[in-house]
């Protein structure tokens, strides 16, 4: 007759026994899981301030691109062929309006025909509803050709690519018309009173042959700076063309005193000697 | 009426009886073999595997098939003894009653004079108990040809010496034994209590308790046999004192198959 208790004693030590490891794993398991819960849900926390990071770094990458497509358009008005340019990616609406330079006087100066560049970026939210969501961004470039008369071109560079499968982006720039670019400056000038605007206003004018708006502006820029050299050669051409020579030459003979330029003073001999009327 | 757990626990009794055994499609293969290998004209007949492994049950159905055809005598218990040894096959085999000691060479003389027609065959069980001076003997005497020698040992490093040395040399075949499979483990547990007209308790037994059974014995013939005997005593022992109720009965329990095995030591508890 077996001994059946016993037996079954002997039996539940086997069992424990058997699950014991298993016990040991789970319990090891759990308390991992418990862990790593906790860690994560204390991650969840810092996400929101982790999440606007990136918004803002999209930002910075989309105006750090601007001076590329700058440089790039730059090469595009010379060889008067359509250039590609990157791509920018946005998820919201941006609209980004650039500045000019402080180096911009350099620019107009070295390069005859530096454009200004106005560079809106906008993204278009497709309104058809798709699988894929594309999105166009359009980034309009307006310049005026400073040195060739009348020589307004207008170009449209539309690029789309995708760089996610489903958003793409459209860029597009554009020359407009110079009158309404002149105005469009002036009324920036307005804001800002920054001298590089009235001075580019008042070459634009010289140029487009409106002398007493030149001679107005090139006052006006002198007003605000009187170290800038081509405001006075702006202001004394546009008198000459006003048929004010006296006032011209006296003018420039001040300047001349004053800045010792060399330009001022090439200028003055050709107002003198008739070359320049 | 007497329990159905009492007549199944029977069928497990571990006994090497012709009777029950259960025909399994390579163990007849093998016994078949064996068969075959004694119309042969080899001088002996090694079979050899782990204990458990049939290799007792093999002899004697072997003795009880050929008993009425061939002068087979079994030797189931070692004798130890070499002079005894020689006695008792002068006297079974020869039928030559001899007083006193009897030694190899007495032996051989009794051999040769009697000459007989047929060559009788000697089933030695448990041949490894033997002592290696004495398998010497025995290897010498069946190079005479007057006697056949089938050796049923256990298959261990020191066996398989054993029969490099004395064997090697001679003209022998050898049959390995081996644990039973899952499949076969299963129909050797429902035939054999089918055979004993135990069909409920032989239906209790489903492919997922033999697997249990199978994880603990390893296939091997003797400790299912021990293991399902304990078992069925458990049944009994529970059918006794009225507790199987809280026990499924349309099949084997599996806590009762690793009681069994606890209590036969099949599991270190």
């Amino acid at each position: 007759m077996l001994n059946i208790q016993e037996l079954e004693k002997r039996w539940l030590k086997y069992k424990i026994k058997t699950y014991f490891p298993y016990a040991v794993i789970f319990i090891s398991l759990t308390v991992i899981i418990t862990i790593i819960s906790i860690f994560a849900t204390s991650n969840v926390e810092k996400t929101p301030v982790m999440a606007t990071k990136p918004k803002k770094h999209e930002k910075k990458k989309i105006v750090a691109i601007q001076s590329p497509q700058k440089e790039q358009n730059i090469s595009t008005q010379k060889k008067s062929t359509t250039t590609q340019i990157q791509t920018v990616t946005s998820i919201e609406d941006t609209k980004l309006t650039l500045s000019p330079s402080i180096n911009f006087m350099k620019h107009t100066k070295n390069i005859e025909q530096q454009p200004y560049y106005k560079v809106t970026s906008s993204v278009k939210k497709s309104t058809k509803k798709r699988e894929k969501i594309v999105q166009q961004a359009s980034i309009e470039e307006e310049y005026m050709d400073l040195g060739e008369e009348n020589q307004i071109k207008k170009k449209t560079i539309k690029k789309e690519s995708a760089l996610k499968p489903y958003k793409k982006q459209t860029i597009t720039i554009e020359r407009r018309d110079s009158q309404n670019d002149i105005k469009k400056i002036i009324a920036r000038f307005k804001k800002s009173n920054n001298p590089a605007l009235s001075l580019f206003v008042a070459k634009k004018y010289y140029e487009l042959g409106n002398y007493e708006q030149a001679y107005n502006y090139a006052l006006i820029t002198n007003a605000i700076n009187n170290d800038i050299e081509d405001s006075w050669l702006v202001f004394t051409k546009s008198l000459v063309k006003l048929n004010k020579k006296n006032m011209a030459i006296r003018t420039l003979m001040e300047y001349i005193k004053y800045s010792h330029s060399g330009s001022a003073r090439i200028l003055l001999d050709d107002i003198q000697s008739g070359k320049f009327k | 009426m007497e329990s159905i757990f009492v007549n199944s626990k029977n069928v497990f009794l571990d006994t090497a009886n012709p009777k029950d055994y259960i025909r399994l499609d390579r163990a007849s293969v093998i016994y078949q073999s064996l068969k075959d290998s004694i119309e042969k004209p080899l001088k002996m007949i090694l079979l050899y595997g782990k204990p458990g492994t049939g290799k007792s049950m093999f002899l004697t159905k072997l003795s009880l098939d050929s008993a009425d055809k061939k002068n087979v005598f079994l030797y189931d218990t070692p004798i130890l003894d070499e002079s005894e040894f020689y006695k008792r096959l002068a006297q079974d085999v020869f039928k030559t009653k001899y007083e006193g000691g009897l030694n190899f060479t007495q032996f051989m003389r009794i051999v040769k004079d009697k000459n007989l027609n047929q060559v009788p065959v000697v089933l030695l069980d448990e041949a490894q108990l033997y002592s290696e001076e004495l398998m010497e003997k025995i290897r010498l005497l069946s190079d005479t040809r007057a006697l056949k020698f089938v050796i049923a040992l256990h298959k261990t490093e020191k066996e398989d010496l054993i029969a490099k040395e004395h064997f090697q040399t001679r003209i022998w075949e050898t049959i390995e034994l081996e644990n039973s499979l899952r499949a076969e483990l299963k129909m050797y547990i429902q035939k054999k209590l089918m055979k004993a007209n135990c069909f409920d308790t032989a239906s209790m037994f489903n492919s997922k308790i033999v697997n249990k059974i199978y994880k603990l014995t390893h296939g091997n013939y003797r400790d299912t046999n021990k293991l399902l005997y304990g078992l069925f005593e458990i049944y009994i022992t529970y059918e006794k004192n009225n507790q199987l109720y809280s026990i499924k009965i349309d099949q084997i329990s599996t806590k009762f198959i690793e009681m069994a095995a606890i209590h036969t030591g099949l599991i270190d508890a």
